[in-house]
C-alpha cells in the first residue's frame, strides 16, 4: 500500500471492524438516537481533538485542554450573568485565546518543555476555576445560550456543523496553506526548519494559541447544552484528545500525521465509550479499554511505518 | 605473502538492492590495503561483512585459511578481526579506560564492583602498545574527548582484543589535517606491529599517503586493483567512476565580476575573533574560506546570515543592514545558507523532496496559500537544473543519495534567487562524481553573478573555485590571498603556524 494515508485508512478499518461487533452485540448501537448521541459525544472532544492535532504535529503536547475550558466558561458566565450575554461568549473566547497564547509564549520563547508548561497551566487553570466561584456552578445562564448546543439545520445539529467544518478548514490549513507546511517542518526537524528561513517560534506559538481557542469554542457548546458550568468542566478530556490524535495516526515525535486520522481517532474513542456502555461493561473499565487502544495504536504505527521506510 | 582474507564470489543484497556482486579479492598478511570507490560503490558493505557486520548473501570468505562466517562483531573480535566504524561505540560518560573493557568480563568478574586500577594499567599498557602518544589518560571521560581522540580509543579498544586485522571505515571524515597525520602514524605503527590494515575511503590523496595496495569497487563490483606507487589520481578516479572528468582547476571559469558589493561586514566580532572581520563580496565572486577544523569559519558564516547573534560590528547584505536580526531577514535581503551538517540541518529527511525545495521559497513570500502547480513546476524546474536524481517529487529527502540530498538543500536555496549564498563544506561526505557536479553548478552560479561565501576544509576545492581566500586561524582571518597566489602549502602554512597583521 503506497497511500500517503496509510495508518489513516488501517485505523478506518480497525473503526468499522469495532462499529462491526458492537452491532453484532447489541441493537442498540445502530439506533437513530444512539447515532445522535455519537455525534454529541464526539463533539467537545473532536473540536479539541484538532488543536492537540496541531500541536503534536510540531512534536509537543497540551496537557492543559481541560482546565482552559474551564477557566473560560466560568469565566465568561460570570461575564454573561452580570452584563449580556454576547459580552459572556466574547470572554470566554478571550479566556480560552489567551491561555492558549500563554501556553504558547512560554513554550515556544521562553523555550520551556510542552509537557511541564502545560502541567502547570492545567493545575493554574483548574484551581482558578474553582476559586472564581469558590466550587460552585453557574446557573440561571440566559436563554438565548441553549441556543448552541440545540439548534439545528434541517435536522442536523449546528454543534456537528460546526464540527465538521472546523475538521474541514483545519484539514485544508494544514495541507494548503503556509502555516500547515511549516507545522510539518517544525515537527519533522525544528533546527532545519529554522535554518530555512521558517519563524518557528511564532508558529509553535500559534499553535498553542489556536488550540485554545477551540477549547473556547467547544465549552461554549459544551455548557449550553448542560445548562450550567460546573468547575470540574472538561476534566480529563486531555487524555481523550491526545488518544484521538495517537490513534488517528500521529506520531508523538511530531512531523506525521493528519487531521483525517485525528477525525477518525476520535469517533474511534467516542465509540469505544459509549460501546462499553452499551453492552452493560462497568464504567470503571473504560480507562482501561482507552489506554490499551492508544498502546496498541502506537504499536501499530511503529510497524507500519517501520515497513513504509 | 601469505594472505590473511580471501573472498570468493562474494555477493550482497540488502532487500530489493545488490550492494555487492560476485567479489573475488585477497587480503595480503601485513599490508595496507585501501578499498576505494564512490557512496554505494560496496567497499563499506564489504569491510563490514570481513568484520561481522553483515553476513554474505553468497559466496565464501577464508580467515587465516579457513572458511568463517561472523555472526555479528564479537564474534570477528575474538577471532582477531576488529572495524572502526564511522559511527563510534563509545559511552559518552564513561571513562576512557571503562570503555575499552565495558564486554571484558574478567575486569568485572571477581567483585560486584569494577577493579578499576586494574583497567587503568592496562589500559597505559595499550597506549604504549600503540605507539602513539595522544596524551590521554585514561580515566578521561569520552564526553571531554575531541573526535581524533574518541577514533584512537576506538582503534586502541581493537589492541585489548588482539586484533590481527583491523578495519577502519572511513576514519578522516571528521578530522582536521593535522589529526589525519596522527591517525597516519597509528596505522604506520599498527603496520610495523604486524597488524593487517583495511582502509575504507573515497579521499585520494590519503589513498596515496597512506596504503600499499588499492582495490578499486564501482556499483557493488571489483574494478581494478593497483600497487599505489605505481599509479596516480587521475587512473584512479578512472577507475572510480568509469569516465574521464576533466581538470579540476579548469572548471572555474574566472569571468570579471563586478565592482558591486552584495556583502559588505564591517568590524563584526562574535565569540570567537580576536580581532574584528572585516571584508566585502562583490556580485560573482566567489571568497573561500579556509583553515583548520574549529578555526571559526562556520562561526563567522553564522554570525553573517544570522543564526547566531554577533557581539559588534555590522553585517550589510545589498545594502540593508541585518546585523543581529532573525535569519528571515537575511533570507528576504538575499542572503542563503547551506549549513555543515546536511543531513541535520540542511533537508528535512522524512519530508517529501518538494517539501523540502520549497520550504525557503515559503518562508519567504507574503502568501498564506500554497500553490500546489506553481510549486510542482518550480521544484520540477530546478530539479532539472541541477540534475538531481530522483523518481519521485514526492519521496522523502532520506531516500536520495548523499549528493543527491545536498542538491536538494542546493535547489532549495536557489529557489529564492540568492544574491548572496554561503556554502558550508558543501561537499563533505559526497562521492567523487557528484563532486565535480556541485563544482560545476557553483562556477555556474558565480559566473551569472551570484556572489559565494565558501567555507571547506578540502584545499583542491577552494584553490580551484575561489577568486579570494582568506586564512583563517584560532578564529582571526590572518592571510588574503588571490587565487593565483595561493597553495596548498602556504595555505596550510597560515592554518597553523602564521600569522599576519588582521585586515
Amino acid at each position: 500500500m503506497k497511500s500517503e494515508y496509510r495508518v489513516e485508512i488501517m485505523m478506518l478499518i480497525a473503526f468499522l471492524l469495532m462499529c462491526l461487533i458492537l452491532t453484532i452485540l447489541t441493537p442498540r448501537f445502530l439506533s437513530v438516537g444512539n447515532i445522535r448521541n455519537l455525534f454529541w459525544q464526539a463533539t467537545t472532544v473532536g473540536i479539541i481533538a484538532i488543536g492537540q492535532c496541531l500541536i503534536i504535529l510540531t512534536a509537543g503536547i497540551d496537557l492543559s485542554v481541560g482546565g482552559i475550558a474551564a477557566i473560560s466558561a466560568m469565566l465568561g458566565g460570570l461575564v454573561m450573568l452580570n452584563t449580556t450575554l454576547p459580552l459572556g461568549l466574547i470572554m470566554i473566547v478571550l479566556t480560552g485565546t489567551f491561555f492558549g497564547f500563554l501556553n504558547g509564549f512560554l513554550i515556544s520563547y521562553a523555550r520551556l518543555a510542552p509537557f511541564i508548561v502545560t502541567l502547570g497551566t492545567l493545575s493554574i487553570t483548574q484551581s482558578l476555576t474553582y476559586i472564581v466561584t469558590d466550587g460552585s456552578s453557574l446557573i440561571g445562564l440566559p436563554a438565548g445560550y441553549k441556543f448552541f448546543g440545540s439548534f439545528k439545520i434541517l435536522n442536523i445539529p449546528l454543534y456537528t456543523i460546526i464540527l465538521i467544518s472546523l475538521f474541514v478548514i483545519g484539514h485544508i490549513m494544514l495541507k494548503r496553506t503556509k502555516l500547515g507546511r511549516f507545522i510539518y517542518a517544525i515537527g519533522s526537524n525544528e533546527e532545519a526548519a529554522r535554518l530555512a528561513g521558517v519563524s518557528v517560534r511564532f508558529y509553535k506559538m500559534i499553535a498553542y494559541a489556536i488550540t485554545g481557542f477551540l477549547c473556547s469554542i467547544a465549552v461554549i457548546i459544551l455548557t449550553s447544552r448542560l445548562g450550567a458550568i460546573d468547575p470540574d468542566t472538561g476534566s480529563g478530556i486531555e487524555l481523550d484528545t491526545i488518544a484521538a490524535v495517537v490513534i488517528g495516526g500521529s506520531s508523538m515525535s511530531g512531523g506525521k500525521g493528519s487531521l483525517v486520522g485525528t477525525f477518525i481517532g476520535v469517533f474511534f474513542i467516542t465509540v469505544l465509550h459509549n460501546g462499553l456502555n452499551l453492552i452493560g461493561i462497568s464504567p470503571f473499565w473504560q480507562g482501561t479499554a482507552v489506554g490499551s487502544v492508544i498502546i496498541i495504536s502506537v504499536l501499530l504505527d511503529r510497524v507500519l511505518r517501520r515497513n513504509q521506510a | 605473502m601469505i594472505n590473511i582474507i580471501e573472498c570468493t564470489h562474494i555477493s550482497k543484497s540488502f532487500g530489493g538492492v545488490q550492494a555487492l556482486k560476485d567479489i573475488t579479492i585477497d587480503v595480503h598478511q601485513g599490508e595496507i590495503l585501501a578499498l576505494i570507490g564512490e557512496n554505494g560503490a560496496g567497499k563499506s558493505t564489504l569491510a563490514k561483512i570481513l568484520a561481522g557486520v553483515h553476513q554474505a548473501s553468497s559466496g565464501t570468505v577464508f580467515y587465516k585459511g579457513k572458511e568463517v562466517s561472523f555472526k555479528n562483531t564479537q564474534e570477528a573480535r575474538a577471532a582477531g578481526i576488529s572495524i572502526v566504524l564511522q559511527e563510534f561505540s563509545l559511552i559518552p560518560h564513561l571513562s576512557i579506560a571503562e570503555n575499552i573493557f565495558l564486554a571484558n568480563d574478567a575486569m568485572y568478574k571477581s567483585r560486584f564492583w569494577q577493579n578499576r586500577q586494574l583497567m587503568e594499567k592496562e589500559t597505559w599498557k595499550l597506549f604504549e602498545k600503540s605507539g602513539i602518544d595522544f596524551n590521554l589518560s585514561p580515566d578521561m571521560k569520552i564526553s571531554d574527548l575531541s573526535v581524533a581522540e574518541q577514533q584512537y580509543v576506538e582503534i586502541v579498544k581493537s589492541f585489548a582484543w588482539d586484533s590481527e586485522l583491523m578495519i577502519l571505515d572511513e576514519p578522516t571524515s571528521a578530522l582536521s589535517k593535522g589529526e589525519v597525520d596522527e591517525l597516519f602514524k597509528l596505522v604506520h605503527s599498527l603496520k610495523d606491529q604486524g597488524i593487517t590494515v583495511i582502509f575504507v575511503s573515497h579521499k585520494l590523496d590519503e589513498i596515496f599517503e597512506l596504503s600499499d595496495r588499492i582495490v578499486v569497487f564501482r556499483d557493488g563490483e571489483y574494478i581494478t586493483e593497483l600497487m599505489t606507487q605505481e599509479s596516480n589520481e587521475k587512473e584512479l578516479i578512472a577507475a572510480m567512476v568509469g569516465r574521464d572528468l576533466g581538470n579540476l582547476y579548469h572548471i572555474r571559469q574566472r569571468k570579471e565580476f563586478s565592482d558591486d558589493v552584495v556583502l559588505d561586514v564591517n568590524a563584526l566580532t562574535n565569540g570567537m575573533s580576536g580581532n574584528p572581520y572585516t571584508f566585502s563580496l562583490h556580485r560573482g565572486e566567489i571568497i573561500g574560506f579556509s583553515g583548520l577544523v574549529g578555526a571559526g569559519r562556520t562561526e563567522l558564516a553564522r554570525a553573517v546570515f544570522g543564526v547566531d547573534y554577533p557581539k559588534e560590528g555590522s553585517v550589510m547584505i545589498c545594502g540593508e543592514n541585518t546585523f543581529r536580526k532573525p535569519i528571515k531577514c537575511a533570507i528576504s535581503h538575499g542572503c542563503a545558507m547551506l549549513p555543515e551538517d546536511r543531513k541535520l540541518h540542511g533537508v528535512i529527511l522524512d519530508q517529501s523532496i518538494l517539501h523540502n525545495i520549497s520550504l525557503s521559497a515559503l518562508a519567504n513570500s507574503k502568501e498564506f496559500f500554497v500553490n500546489p502547480s506553481k510549486e510542482q513546476r518550480e521544484a520540477e524546474g530546478l530539479v532539472e537544473d541541477l540534475s538531481i536524481k530522483i523518481e519521485s517529487l514526492y519521496h522523502p529527502v532520506s531516500s536520495l543519495s548523499g549528493g543527491n540530498q545536498q542538491k536538494v538543500a542546493l535547489a532549495k536555496w536557489l529557489n529564492i534567487k540568492p544574491d548572496v549564498l554561503i556554502l558550508d563544506e558543501p561537499t563533505r561526505g559526497i562521492d567523487i562524481g557528484a563532486k565535480f557536479e556541485i563544482y560545476q553548478l557553483i562556477d555556474d552560479l558565480a559566473s551569472k553573478g551570484t556572489a559565494i561565501f565558501l567555507v571547506s576544509s578540502e584545499l583542491p576545492e577552494i584553490l580551484a573555485l575561489s577568486d579570494r581566500i582568506f586564512v583563517m586561524q584560532h578564529g582571526d582571518i590572518v592571510k588574503e590571498y588571490h587565487h593565483s597566489e595561493a597553495t596548498e602549502n602556504n595555505i596550510m602554512y597560515y592554518s597553523t603556524l602564521g600569522r599576519t597583521e588582521a585586515q
